[in-house]
């Protein structure tokens, strides 16, 4: 018994390290699969309103729409290695009226795209699931998914300031931002230097706009 | 609510790993010579039949009974070094964790190891890095995304949210709070490999494997002839 245990005990330690220095180095060609991603943010449509956080509260809050237009090439993003790129868009602007730190940052709109290798794991609808499955036949990577085009999106999340106020607020930017996240491997963001291979985003920031007052009822 | 298990099940985990690598490295000639193959077997066959011979006769030799207990002593102080060497060069009280749940799907599922980090040398904690956190009084590390930050710094508050999750986390945080601070938050991960904390998340849920793993694992370095 103590020599069979052994044994396995052996191949086990063998394989691990195997499977980990192989793990290390598909994780290392990341280092030399390019990344020049571009990105063109546009405002379109601007609207503060009054509301509530939830149902049961009753703070009233300021809450900014953006509505935004996204052209974005993402798709060296994906390689082997790339299990999913969460793409975000944030909505940046300064503490105090013209100060130059954008030191306030919030989501506003954002977006799980997985590789054909990763689909089976997304949380979704059975009909959606078949219509992505469809959508990369045959594929386990799919570049073309990085490609993004969206007209007038509506943002999935309105924000808000801790002060509860956010109307007219000034010198606001989008910002356009990824992670890769991978099979195995270190996890990146987008950078705001070229890193060998890694290119910074091109463009990817809106032109600076201020949000308006507060929305009147009739 | 992806929450994490970290530290001592983690442990555990390194030590195995560390006790099969270990085994596998420091007899390599005997497995891959094949002229020795023949002899050691037959020696190794006999030494099987005789086994609970040999333990008895280890009651009897002191000296190597208490270089075995001393090994053994050595890879799980050396675990326990290499555990707390990585949180010094981290800076996180658990630098490795280990998924529970699925809120942060399909980056992370159960099971997954997440590598941590938890110094600020280039910038602040900021939007879009997903840390783990722990909420004031309660004991479940939870690892989320970070979505908004107002303010610099120490006192910067801080939003997050599950990917997989349709809102944020206002509703798991503490009573009357609503925002994270910098100090709440145990690290942001850097490194993921897949699948590996299952054996934790095992040891764990069925607690009487530990008692067996290490039960075995002793049985294993008393055994064991250098």
């Amino acid at each position: 018994m103590h020599n069979t245990l052994n044994r396995f005990q052996s191949v086990f330690g063998f394989f691990t390290t195997v499977a980990f220095v192989l793990g290390c180095f598909i994780a290392a060609t990341d280092l030399y699969a390019e990344r020049a991603p571009t990105g063109t943010l546009k405002v379109q449509n601007l609207q503060v309103v009054k509301g509530r956080p939830h149902y049961y509260s009753s703070v009233q809050e300021e809450y900014a729409i953006i509505k935004f237009s996204l052209d974005a090439d993402l798709s060296q993003l994906f390689t082997w290695n790339t299990k999913q790129v969460f793409v975000y868009v944030t909505a940046e602007w300064p503490a105090a009226k013209g100060g130059v730190n954008a030191t306030n940052e919030a989501v506003i709109w954002d977006s799980i795209i997985t590789n054909p290798s990763a689909d089976h794991l997304k949380n979704i609808g059975p009909a959606t699931m078949k219509k992505l499955k469809k959508s990369a036949k045959g594929k386990t990577v799919a570049p073309d998914r990085g490609i993004l085009s969206l007209r007038n999106q509506r943002p999935k999340y309105q924000i808000t300031h801790p002060s509860r106020k956010i109307a007219d607020t000034e010198n606001v930017k989008l910002k356009l931002h990824y992670n890769v996240q991978p099979w195995f491997g270190l996890l990146t963001w987008n950078q705001n230097q070229d890193i060998g291979f890694w290119k910074a985003i091109k463009g990817g920031v809106s032109a600076p706009f201020s949000l308006p007052s507060i929305k009147k009822k009739n | 609510m992806a929450t994490v298990a970290g530290s001592l099940d983690t442990l555990y985990c390194i030590t195995t790993c560390f006790n099969s690598r270990r085994n596998s490295t420091s007899q390599p000639r005997r497995h891959w010579d094949p002229c020795a193959i023949g002899p050691l077997y037959s020696r190794h066959l006999q030494s099987a039949r005789l086994s609970t011979a040999t333990m008895l006769s280890m009651l009897q030799n002191p000296r190597q009974a208490a270089a075995q207990v001393l090994n053994f002593a050595l890879i799980l102080s050396s675990a326990f070094m290499m555990w707390k060497g990585l949180s010094v060069i981290s800076d996180s009280p658990s630098p490795i964790v280990v998924v529970l749940s699925g809120s942060m799907e399909p980056a992370f599922q159960r099971g997954d190891l997440l590598f941590l980090w938890n110094r600020n040398l280039l910038q602040d904690t900021s939007v879009g890095e997903v840390v783990v956190y722990n909420v004031k009084d309660k004991d479940i590390p939870i690892v989320h995304r970070v979505v908004r930050k107002y303010g610099e710094g120490e006192d910067a508050k801080l939003l997050t949210k599950g990917d997989n999750n349709p809102s944020d986390d206002t509703e798991l945080y503490a009573r009357g709070q609503d925002y994270l601070v910098r100090k709440d938050i145990i690290g942001s991960v850097v490194g993921y490999i897949p699948f590996v904390g299952y054996v934790t998340i095992l040891l764990s849920e069925h607690p009487w494997l530990k008692t067996v793993m290490l039960g075995v694992m002793g049985l294993f370095a008393i055994l064991q002839r250098e």
